[in-house]
């Protein structure tokens, strides 16, 4: 037996994989050696504050070995069954889409299918008739995530790019930045060196809408666990305010908020009201930073428009949170040094996701302006970022420009979009039903205010529509809104071709006509650092939620299983099929490409190549007389802005917005968007067009939140990890199958008759899904909670618009858009009723066995999932290791 | 609003607005904003008397037509001779070593300016307008950095 380590990253962190004898046996954090540089050290009260000397990656990258071997890997190409390949793409039986069954077929078939489809498509109707668009998140490293190879390739190929929307925080990026600007930041604060600043000066922490256990400040696995609980240790209040009391909350919230969904901005509203009334805000800052204060001031205090005082009684009204608690939430935030936020970086959580949520998000920012944002102690952080960093060390994050192989200095030569008709994500389905649509906005508009209000026509005049969707990683029926207009988008014969490119066979990949499969990033080779989606692009610097920095080699731990590929193989085999492979590959191998991110960067300087590659991992230390820059104190403090990813006009004392200063009437949306009814001038509470005031809530009574998945990651790893279905507070097996846990205020599930561990029904217009009930006072009483983005789609009458078993609960949310000109996702604004399902109980839809029914059909000595584990003795691994260990216990209690 | 003794003249205003102003380019919506208080969309008759102080300043030159990630595509005016550091002595990297801007060495090297932050200048040489050769580390404040002039 030999035994091999290798190093790899995916969404969850950094991990160690033992392989023996070709078979991943076990996967483990990487723990630091006596050559890696010493932890930072954090003096705060009295007390020095280091991290553990390992990474802290999410339990769900320790589950990367069954994503690996999983039963729903995609095993070889697949080609439908039905599918004709007629000359001029008519006659496909588009409408079998998501029903049809496959036949196995063998690379050169499926890539010169492709190929042949992309060349009958764009010589018939122009290179704009090909679309295609990555998931959220596939495999991380620099090479095979989402924006480098795959942007090569389509780049080079010219296509119809479909802009990717925020869906994760949707209102602080169509919302802040009309506030504070950052707009560069996509509407997140800067949390540089707050963690220092909160350890030495916090007193009360507000966590809204905030649930760092889970969402773990996006990619940082547990890096910032212990931040928190050392906060705890000192004596630091946490407030907690969600309507559902999340697994954060449980086990650290020294109070906790339950508002009802889509109202949080009126509980800002009454925080504001008892601030003004009580003169507890800092009326010097304010005087100096805030432009037109004083008309908010009085729309709050009732002398606006709407001639409604913002009061305690007024907000408990809509909220449901007793009056005299808010009057005591609001003292104690403003009598105390707090910092706070919302969701997962102080600038995203599902409250943003909601109608209201640019409202919210505005006014959240605004709050903390009233209490001197950026002074010590004072600040939008929520626990999870501003760990101490070397400034000046630089290695790229996916959303860096220079470090994609689309660009250079990465390629020789950059690849340039030919073609520059668009499409917008959450709304593809309408577009191509429909055959036209408009929106504004260009998806991630981090290049500036005036982005936010392009008009985009589809088909762009002179442009023909797309007639080809070729999908990469992940599903979006679980992750975009109203899965059910996907379905008929997939049915529609507008689509004449649909390629899917996957590891696993999701519930969307079922839609395809080929299906291409890619391996894992255990069976490839990558480069990436812990944590880091850029220092220029997105909420830069994100790495700063993680205690150490971490680039490392992603070294390939197993050939890749059955006839999967990399994604770098399979765009470069279609390039080649279309005659230009070698300026695809510029003659490199994957290896020669993860070089180039090494030695175009500060990490050739550090570490050679050979030891890297050999060590598998590198530490970015953290010099002990470190460079500090504090978020925001260059604006409190009236000095040139000194953190990084800054903006010239904040080295003029500025924020992004027109005046440069904290906008409490908005100059940039009255002078593009006055109109706009979604965001008006003054940020206020409206009433949610999906909401407990709508019409629509005589019959559909219950608010149903989806947040980001407390057992996944996305899409990732709940379909491919059946472990995961055995955590109950995830799912519960009924007949086979693993239902998506729903959960409910004892009050509302008694009248309903419901109980703990029933069938139910939740439902609405727009479908329904079955899940599991879990009767709890953690859920506000008009709230049913379930985590969203499931990994599992499972119609009954698969390839139709009918119930889902698999937990998809996306079913039920409204594709409609925050409002007409803020192209947001809402789906936390989605009304639903809820029954005990005393039906039929649908019979168990595991994948494995259709997919081994597909293998075996198309190849009767095919192996199974299964046999090929059992081949590798890995199950005897397993035993053998169980044996040793028990043996061991025997020994040591003799 | 800023007192303006005639309303129809904002020259005294905007004289003073770039004075104090550390920037090196503007434009009259800016001004209108930050300058003269301004609050909701000006009148093209505001804007007209913005512009038409603009073209009498000193050390000022026009610059057409520039986009700004705030305020969209707005007929700008520049500095003859940029400004680097502020009006209490402190350096501004980012208004000496542009994002995206060309530099040219003393040697006939040019440079394009990759990353401009916090005394963290990054570059790459460009040959044949392509980016060639590894990440270039620059102490802005480096004899060196003083010798780059913008191409």
């Amino acid at each position: 037996m030999t035994e091999k380590i290798t190093h790899s990253i995916c969404v969850g962190g950094p991990i160690a994989i033992h392989t023996e004898d070709g078979v991943i046996r076990r996967i483990r954090p990487i723990v630091f050696d006596d050559n890696d540089p010493k932890g930072w050290v954090i003096k705060a009260r009295g007390k020095e504050y280091t991290p553990f000397r390992k990474a802290s990656p999410a339990f769900i990258a320790m589950t990367e070995k069954n994503r690996a071997y999983s039963y729903d890997r995609i095993r070889y190409p697949m080609i439908r069954e039905d599918f004709v390949e007629t000359p001029d793409g008519m006659d496909r039986k588009t409408e079998n889409r998501g029903k049809s069954g496959y036949r196995r077929a063998s690379w050169d078939e499926a890539l010169g299918l492709v190929a042949r489809e992309i060349e009958r498509i764009q010589g018939t109707y122009g290179k704009e008739s090909v679309t295609a668009i990555t998931s959220s998140h596939h495999s991380w490293g620099l090479l095979g995530y989402k924006l480098s190879a795959f942007a090569r390739f389509f780049r080079m190929l010219g296509y119809t790019q479909i802009l990717d929307n925020p869906d994760s925080w949707e209102g602080f990026h169509w919302g802040a930045p009309h506030t504070y600007g950052y707009y560069w930041r996509l509407g997140g604060p800067e949390g540089f060196d707050l963690l220092e600043d909160a350890l030495q000066n916090v007193e009360t922490m507000v966590m809204w809408s905030h649930d760092p256990d889970t969402t773990r400040g996006g990619y940082a696995g547990n890096e910032s666990t212990m931040w928190r609980h050392w906060l705890d240790d000192m004596g630091v209040q946490f407030i907690y305010i969600d309507p559902f009391n999340n697994f954060s909350a449980v086990k650290q919230a020294d109070k906790w908020f339950g508002p009802r969904p889509g109202t949080e901005t009126a509980l800002c509203e009454g925080i504001a009201y008892v601030w003004l009334s009580e003169g507890l805000y800092d009326k010097e800052y304010i005087a100096k930073h805030a432009h037109r204060f004083d008309e908010w001031e009085n729309y709050i205090l009732g002398r606006g428009v709407d001639q409604t005082p913002k009061t305690p009684a007024w907000c408990e009204s809509e909220t449901g949170i007793p009056a005299a608690d808010i009057k005591a939430l609001a003292r104690r935030w403003a009598t105390t040094k707090t910092m706070g936020g919302s969701g997962l970086r102080g600038g995203f959580g599902g409250v943003a996701r909601t109608a209201n949520g640019t409202e919210f998000s505005r006014v959240m920012v605004q709050l903390f302006a009233m209490q001197g944002m950026g002074k010590p102690g004072q600040n939008m952080w929520v626990g999870t970022t501003g760990a101490p960093i070397d400034y000046n060390f630089w290695f790229g994050g996916y959303s860096d420009p220079l470090s994609q192989i689309a660009n250079q200095p990465i390629a020789d030569v950059t690849a340039v979009n030919s073609v520059t008709q668009k499409l917008y994500r959450p709304n593809l389905p309408d577009a191509i039903l429909n055959g036209h649509y408009e929106w504004y906005g260009e998806g991630f508009c981090g290049g500036g205010l005036d982005l936010q209000f392009t008009r985009h026509i589809y088909p762009e005049p002179g442009c023909n529509p797309v007639h080809m969707f070729w999908r990469y990683g992940g599903t979006f029926m679980g992750t975009m809104l109203d899965t059910n207009k996907w379905v008929r988008m997939y049915r529609s014969p507008e689509l004449q071709f649909v390629v899917n490119q996957d590891i696993h066979f999701h519930g969307e990949a079922r839609f395809a006509d080929v299906v291409l499969p890619a391996c894992t990033n255990l069976e490839r080779y990558d480069i990436g650092e812990f944590c880091n989606s850029g220092n220029s692009g997105y909420q830069s610097h994100s790495q700063t939620g993680c205690s150490w920095q971490v680039v490392v080699f992603q070294d390939k731990a197993i050939e890749p299983l059955w006839e999967s590929r990399s994604d770098f193989w399979i765009f470069a085999q279609v390039a080649e099929r279309l005659g230009w492979g070698d300026k695809f590959t510029e003659n490199r191998d994957e290896l020669g490409w993860c070089k180039r991110f090494w030695e175009k960067s500060d990490l050739c300087e550090k570490i050679s190549w050979e030891d890297f590659t050999k060590k598998g991992y590198y530490v970015a230390g953290v010099p002990e007389e470190r460079e500090r820059h504090y978020g925001f104190r260059w604006f409190a403090e009236e000095y040139p802005c000194d953190t990084p990813n800054h903006k010239h006009f904040q080295e003029e004392g500025k924020l992004g917005t027109f005046t440069g200063k904290f906008e409490f009437v908005s100059e940039s949306l009255l002078y593009y968007a006055p109109h706009d009814e979604a965001r008006t001038p003054i940020a206020t509470y409206k009433h949610s067009w999906e909401g407990h005031h709508s019409i629509k809530a005589d019959k559909y009574p219950f608010h149903l939140i989806s947040p980001h998945p407390r057992f996944d990651y996305h899409t990732q790893h709940n379909s491919s990890t059946p472990w995961l279905w055995e955590i109950p507070e995830n799912r519960k097996y009924i007949n086979g199958n693993p239902y998506l846990i729903a959960r409910i205020h004892p009050e509302k599930a008694e009248a309903k008759g419901i109980k703990e561990g029933d069938l139910v029904r939740l439902f609405n217009e727009r479908g329904s899904v079955l899940c599991v009930a879990r009767v709890t006072y953690r859920c506000e009483k008009n709230t049913i909670h379930a985590y969203g983005s499931s990994g599992i789609y499972n119609p009954v009458k698969p390839g139709d618009t009918s119930m889902d078993i698999g937990g998809c609960v996306n079913i039920l949310t409204p594709g409609r858009l925050i409002g007409s000109m803020v192209p947001g996702m809402a789906p936390n604004s989605t009304l639903i009723d809820i029954e005990k399902y005393e039906g039929e109980i649908p019979e168990g839809q595991m994948f494995e066995h259709k997919l081994d029914a597909v293998a075996k059909s198309a190849d009767p000595e095919a192996e199974t999932c299964m046999d090929i584990i059992s081949g590798h003795g890995f199950e005897s691994i397993q035993a053998k290791a169980r044996e040793l260990y028990l043996n061991k216990q025997k020994e040591a209690t003799k | 609003m800023c007192n303006i003794e005639n309303e129809n003249d904002y020259s005294p205003a905007v004289m003073n607005w770039l004075d104090a102003f550390p920037g090196d380019l503007t434009c009259a919506l800016q001004i209108w904003y930050e300058g003269l208080g301004g609050m909701g969309t000006p009148s093209p008759a505001e804007i007209a008397a913005i512009e038409e102080a603009l073209a009498k300043a000193d050390g000022w030159e026009p610059a057409g037509d520039v986009r700004y990630e705030k305020m969209g595509i707005q007929k700008s005016i520049k500095r003859t001779t940029p400004k680097t550091i502020d009006n209490n002595g402190h350096i501004m990297v980012q208004h000496m070593f542009k994002l995206g801007s060309l530099l040219k060495a003393p040697d006939g090297k040019v440079y394009k300016v990759m990353l401009s932050e916090v005394y963290n200048l990054r570059c790459f040489e460009v040959k044949d307008n392509n980016l060639v050769g590894g990440m270039i580390k620059i102490d802005p404040t480096s004899d060196f950095a003083k010798s780059l002039v913008e191409v």
